[in-house]
């Protein structure tokens, strides 16, 4: 396991062009950019697509990642994700020989150790904790599987606008819990 | 007030991952242009990334690497991103007809570890909250109780939870939900204010609250914005059933088949496909995968290579000197005769007064204890 640190080094050194660096960056954190997005593709031909762009763009703009302003792998995540649901909304994804494989993905989030809960992990978690049940599985299910409002909508078997209300409600509530 | 303003929830929805394509096109154009946006999105990627502890790490195939190490030294004027489309349609059909049967166990996983968080730092919100309660005590039954639609056809996975994780689930959410159900409703009346978010078309009927058919229902286009008017969430929230928010199965996941399918990961491609239009770089290029935003920052870095490599000198200097004193002291027999102190001052131009002491016999062991 890559500490944060040591990404960070290695983003500092990919932002200088070091390709090694950038091979030991992927090493480190492939996997876990891996599972993200394939939890919202739940295809590997689209989830490596995705991943390619990602670490291509990663490889490019490794420079503006600001380690004061976000972890290391959060912010390699977020590029992923912003990636991958950009896929996810378009119209057609093509297939590679037009078998579309779909995965299930058994090993999904899991509880994590408590050693590994971060102190931002455990501020977010404590605001999630705060709605109401119902409400931190819909914000949950929203992040990983990163589902449009109306499948999302379905998933939980409630009309859109509510849905659309009951986000942007619990996602203030978050904020000004976060920002307390 | 707890509710977002327009782009705060655009922003945050954005992250969240929820818009439709057309939103998605609307914020990254604001992403652009608005450095207010900017922060807001950081923000939301900062605090919601740090759920991607709870995923699961899956191994890419071996090939992938490849592919991207081919494609590194592209230069960087071609797009990285992916073609986006701006049209509103519906998601594509594999996305839409499965659902994930690992949903379900996993988040409650997740719901388990936010309770314990929530229970176990959170004793002085849980005191505060009871008193929000009181204050919309109409409220609190509806929303709160939609099924959780994808919880089941998942017998086999969820025998393979562990039982301690069910039953601390069920634990911590009773510790945790009394507090937070009341209260997380307080805040519809403001709803109206910010549902008219994106330049919508008009408003159509939102689907029926029994909307059983799930794999099939992404696939009808459905407008992004229909603008919501305070009687319509009362009217959908009191239409929810009051059902435990668990263990509720209902007939949506798709059956067992898929969950029990092997991954198969597809055939490796080493350095396959390239992108159309992937010129030749020359060598030169190679390491200047920045262009022009950069170019200060370059500078910089050049400057700052510049500073580190005489750093680099100075410190081998003293180190050597360092060395070179070692030796004088602990074993000056064995330094070349032209780095001997007395030989370094004659060539350095400084005469020794007096005549050179006698050479230094090579000391008997016993005398390091004489010092």
């Amino acid at each position: 396991m890559t500490t944060p640190v040591e990404i960070t080094w290695l983003l500092a050194a990919v932002a200088k062009g070091d390709a090694l660096a950038f091979e030991r960056l992927y090493g480190a954190t492939c996997a876990k950019l891996y599972g993200v997005v394939l939890r919202i593709l739940r295809r590997h031909d689209l989830a490596a697509e995705v991943m390619e762009s990602a670490y291509l763009q990663i490889w490019r703009s490794a420079g503006e990642f600001d380690p004061a302003n976000s972890a290391p792998l959060a912010w390699m995540v977020a590029v992923a994700r912003r990636l991958a649901i950009d896929t996810a909304r378009r119209p057609s994804p093509p297939t590679a020989d037009g078998e579309p494989e779909v995965i299930d993905d058994n090993e999904g989030p899991s509880a994590v150790p408590r050693h590994q809960l971060t102190d931002d992990l455990k501020r977010l978690l404590t605001c999630i904790g705060r709605l109401a049940p119902d409400r931190q599985r819909m914000l949950l299910l929203a992040y990983f599987g990163a589902f449009g409002r109306e499948q999302l909508a379905a998933k939980l078997d409630m009309p859109v606008d509510a849905l659309r209300a009951a986000l942007r409600h619990s996602l203030g509530e978050v904020e000004q819990c976060l920002k307390s | 007030m707890s509710e977002l303003e327009h782009t705060d929830a655009l922003a945050a929805e954005y992250v969240l991952g929820t818009l439709d394509a057309g939103e998605r096109a609307q914020a990254r154009a604001l992403l652009t242009v608005d450095p207010g946006f900017v922060a807001k999105v950081q923000f939301w990627e900062r605090r919601l990334g740090e759920l991607h502890t709870m995923v699961e790490p899956v191994e890419p195939e071996p090939g992938l690497w490849l592919r991207i190490k081919a494609r590194m030294m592209e230069p960087q004027a071609t797009p990285v991103g992916l073609p986006e489309p701006q049209n509103l349609q519906p998601p594509p059909a594999a996305l839409a007809a499965e659902v994930p049967p690992g949903d379900a166990p996993s988040l409650e996983e997740i719901e388990a570890t936010i309770a314990e968080a929530a229970a176990s730092l959170n004793a002085d919100a849980a005191q505060a909250a009871p008193a929000e309660a009181s204050a919309a005590p109409a409220a609190e039954a509806p929303m709160a109780e939609a099924p959780p639609a994808e919880a089941p056809s998942l017998d086999a996975i969820e025998v393979t939870i562990s039982e301690t994780t069910v039953t601390l689930s069920a634990d911590a959410a009773q510790a945790a939900s009394p507090d937070a159900a009341p209260a997380s409703f307080d805040g519809t009346p403001t709803a109206a204010t910010s549902a008219e978010m994106p330049p919508a078309p008009p408003a159509e009927a939102a689907p029926a609250p029994g909307w059983e058919a799930a794999p099939a229902a992404p696939a009808e286009p459905t407008p992004a914005a229909p603008v919501l008017t305070v009687t319509e969430v009362a009217d959908a929230t009191t239409a929810a059933e009051t059902t435990a928010p668990v263990e509720a199965p209902a007939a949506e996941t798709p059956p067992a088949p898929i969950a029990v399918e092997p991954v198969v990961p597809p055939p490796v491609l080493p350095a396959a496909p390239l992108p159309e239009a992937a010129p030749v770089v020359t060598a030169e290029e190679k390491w200047t995968p920045a262009v022009e935003p950069q170019q200060a920052m370059t500078a910089v870095r050049r400057r700052l290579r510049r500073w580190r490599a005489f750093a680099l000198l100075m410190l081998l200097l003293v180190l050597a000197v360092a060395v070179l004193l070692v030796a004088w002291r602990f074993a000056p027999e064995r330094v070349p005769p032209m780095l001997r102190p007395l030989e370094l001052m004659r060539q350095l131009g400084v005469t020794v007064p007096a005549p050179a002491p006698p050479p230094r016999r090579p000391l008997p062991p016993q005398t390091q204890y004489d010092e």
